[in-house]
């Protein structure tokens, strides 16, 4: 599902990530493990089409996303990935109901307000739909995220330290999210340094990776 | 591409960012509505002296001494009649009285269809009259001699810049006034029944009296045209201020793509919003804010100028003695689109450029 060929990524000098080689299969929970600036965070980026590589592929479904063009690599990650950001990346002065309305947008699906109800009942938000999101608690954003990411049905579902803003109940809850996700055959990519996701029986992988490099 | 769930996706981010909006809005108002302002009085002004100009017959003339305009003698007439393709020749009593107790000059116009003892004023020479409880007639001093005239009536209520300080007398008495002769003009005026020959009647007329000052109503319109000189005094003044507003207004514009916009293009693009889209919405959000801006501005402008009738501006434009003259309406509307064009294109571009620049940086980078 997604092959990853002598992937590298430079910022000026400092290379992020070197000849990294991964090939993750469909339905996969693959957890990224290292410390922070190993690199997890710019190779999930990366997946989601979000930054281009220095050098190297990325395939995903057999198409090349390392090389599509804007228009192409926002299509691409419109309806093939769920991002979920470590500070949730929400629209602050939105509603929750806008936000998880965000990738609809500009999406070409005909039943927006059914994904829309259907997105905020899995993430369990449906009764904050109409409050500003600079209102709700980080698990709240949480859920708001969760829901957008998955608004589209997206089969990818990407986390950056997910439990990272997280309380203990809050972070277990999100396993039980993931879990469902699992269940419902979505491939999952989490990069994390938090020990909740250690031993997980749902996780197919566990990825280390240090300065750059899988290990 | 643009489809009504962006727009709408739009609509509520501007709504919700509306304090960031709101000095944009009101600085480009502030422009377009001293633009406007400065624009419709000057158009309105030379509405009214190009009609006026146009309803003259097609050549005057004027005499002239050292420079300055005196009567023109009646003997000039009779000759300037025997010229080829002349059909009449008029001659004009037109003037100015000294009224000394306000401070200020009358115009003076004699007509033959008058009768001796009556007048017709206009509204500002009726404002002046009635402060000097001249209600019903007037009474002219001249070389120590009085003429009390009647006021028959007053010149049209929304009276313009030609007659606002306007009185007609009866020619005879308008002379009188004026201490013109009998056989003394003001100028004449010439009727030429085919409009191709005026070039060469003037020039005629012209090589036939080089002293006079020959003008068609062409040539006057010209010069009504460049009545308002756009590079000087109080033209400058309003453009510069309007100027230095605009770049106030750009440059906030520009920097208006704080860390915050920044943010907020990265997230939508995370979710899929391509390059496109996020030009799209900022220009969705600037387009209302600049045209309805633009639209406020120049209506606010129409009922300053025409139903408030221009206060302070007015001053600036025609003086004390104007204070009494309404505005013709006319809206310029070349004038009007080349503001449009100047303002809110520029308005856009300083939010759409940096907009793509940031929506063409690395998302990872831009939400840090």
């Amino acid at each position: 599902m997604i092959k990853i060929t002598n992937l590298n990524k430079n910022f000026g000098k400092f290379k992020a990530l070197k000849d990294i080689n991964l090939h993750i299969k469909k339905s996969e929970l693959i957890i990224l493990k290292g410390v922070s600036g190993s690199g997890k965070s710019t190779l999930l980026s990366l997946i989601a089409s979000m930054s281009k590589p220095s050098s190297g592929d990325i395939e995903v479904n057999n198409i090349k996303v390392s090389k599509l063009p804007d228009i192409h690599s926002c299509e691409y990650r419109n309806k093939n990935i769920g991002f979920i950001f470590q500070s949730f990346n929400l629209l602050e002065q939105l509603s929750v109901s806008d936000n998880i309305f965000a990738p609809l947008v500009v999406s070409e699906v005909q039943n927006k307000q059914e994904l829309l109800i259907q997105a905020m009942q899995k993430a369990n938000i449906s009764h904050k739909k109409d409050e500003i999101v600079s209102n709700l608690s980080g698990g709240e954003k949480q859920r708001c995220a969760i829901a957008r990411a998955i608004v589209l049905n997206a089969n990818i579902i990407i986390a950056d330290e997910p439990t990272a803003s997280l309380d203990r109940q809050n972070s277990l809850d999100f396993i039980d999210v993931i879990n469902q996700f699992k269940k419902d055959g979505k491939t999952i990519i989490i990069s994390t340094h938090d020990s909740i996701f250690d031993n997980l029986e749902s996780v197919s992988r566990y990825i280390n990776i240090k300065d750059g490099q899988i290990v | 591409m643009l489809n009504k769930e962006l727009f709408n996706f739009s609509m509520k981010l501007l709504l919700k960012d509306k304090s960031s909006y709101i000095f944009s809005f009101f600085i480009f108002s502030f422009i377009v509505f001293i633009l406007s302002s400065v624009l419709f009085i000057s158009s309105s002004i030379k509405f009214d002296l190009t009609q006026a100009l146009k309803s003259q017959n097609q050549i005057t003339i004027y005499n002239q001494k050292a420079g300055h305009e005196i009567s023109i003698d009646e003997s000039i007439l009779d000759e300037v009649l025997q010229i080829t393709g002349i059909s009449n020749v008029y001659g004009k009593i037109d003037g100015y009285y000294y009224f000394n107790s306000a401070k200020t000059y009358f115009h003076i116009v004699g007509n033959d269809d008058i009768s001796e003892d009556k007048m017709i004023i206009g509204q500002g020479v009726k404002n002046i009259l009635n402060q000097y409880y001249y209600k019903d007639f007037f009474n002219f001093f001249v070389d120590e001699q009085k003429y009390k005239v009647n006021i028959k009536n007053t010149l049209n209520q929304n009276a313009n810049i030609i007659t606002s300080n306007t009185i007609v007398l009866n020619t005879q008495i308008a002379q009188e006034i004026l201490t013109l002769s009998e056989d003394e003009y003001s100028y004449l005026q010439v009727q030429i029944p085919n409009d191709s020959e005026i070039d060469y009647i003037v020039q005629s007329i012209q090589e036939k009296y080089p002293n006079l000052i020959v003008r068609s109503t062409s040539d006057n319109i010209s010069n009504i045209e460049n009545l308002f000189y756009y590079k000087g005094g109080i033209f400058m003044i309003i453009y510069i201020v309007a100027l230095i507003s605009f770049f106030v207004l750009l440059y906030k514009q520009i920097s208006s793509i704080n860390s915050v916009q920044i943010k907020q293009i990265a997230i939508l693009r995370s979710v899929g919003f391509s390059i496109n889209n996020i030009i799209s919405i900022k220009f969705i959000q600037n387009f209302i804010v600049s045209v309805g801006s633009y639209i406020f501005a120049v209506c606010l402008a129409y009922i300053y100028v025409f139903i408030l009738n221009a206060p302070i501006l007015k001053k600036i434009f025609l003086g004390l003695d104007m204070s009494s003259i309404s505005f013709t309406p006319i809206i310029p509307i070349n004038i009007l689109v080349i503001i449009f064009i100047f303002t809110v294109v520029p308005f856009l571009l300083a939010i759409i450029i940096p907009s793509w620049k940031t929506a063409t940086t690395d998302i990872n980078e831009a939400m840090k």
